[in-house]
């Protein structure tokens, strides 16, 4: 059983550059999004460098519909976003052995200007939201 | 680190465009009050360090087990 990263190609127009990488891996900058039919509605942001580093990440409306970080928009002048179509919204999953137990930051949800292929992962400041919000919420 | 003293109302410029301000004081808590362009990052330093932490769990778990959480999820939305 290979690692999910291991058999991908990678096109040179496919990555997503992260100026300042994401904190704990400030020096990875490029990524892709990667989207594997037996992981969705998770897909996989993987780095291009070729260190195998990947993070499960998901929509966290599929999840979570009300999701409102409170984002100022000069977090995001740096994507240089023209219209809410550019945007794409994702949150890093944390995996559990036990699948209910897993959990989504939603303090640093990562945000991509799909257009301008650039992305980066904000930190949102605020006490709403935890690092490790149950993804199987309970009804 | 450079180390400066500071009275309650007096503050500290860096650069020529942020002013940090100490706005109040008691027993345990300094109040500081940041006067920034708003592009950059004023974040208090144990939430970095939380998302780093997170980022790095979230780098080393086992994908497979992702497998199941997607089951549960498209059944779930399915309901």
């Amino acid at each position: 059983m290979g690692d999910i990263v291991s058999n991908l190609v990678f096109s040179k127009n496919d990555s997503i550059l992260f100026p300042k990488g994401i904190p704990g891996f400030e020096q990875r900058r490029e990524f892709v999004i990667v989207q594997l039919p037996d992981y969705l509605p998770f897909e996989w942001l993987v780095c291009t460098d070729g260190s195998g580093l990947k993070f499960a990440v998901i929509n966290p409306m599929i999840f979570m519909p009300d999701y409102s970080p409170n984002i100022v928009k000069e977090q995001l002048e740096d994507l240089a976003i023209e219209k809410p179509e550019d945007v794409l919204l994702y949150v890093i999953v944390t995996i559990r052995e036990n699948p209910e137990e897993s959990t989504a930051n939603l303090i640093g949800p990562v945000i991509i200007n799909k257009t301008r292929r650039i992305g980066k992962q904000v930190i949102v400041d605020d006490d709403t939201y935890t690092t490790k919000e149950k993804i199987l919420r309970k009804k | 680190m450079l180390i400066l003293t500071r009275k309650i109302g007096e503050s500290i410029r860096i650069s020529d465009n942020i002013i940090i301000k100490v706005v109040e004081l008691d027993n345990r808590h300094v109040k500081l009050g940041i006067d920034a362009p708003r592009s950059i990052a004023v974040n208090r330093e144990e939430i970095y360090e939380r998302i780093q932490k997170e980022n790095e769990a979230a780098s080393t778990a086992e994908d497979n087990n992702l497998k199941n959480i997607a089951d549960k999820l498209r059944i779930t939305k399915k309901e």
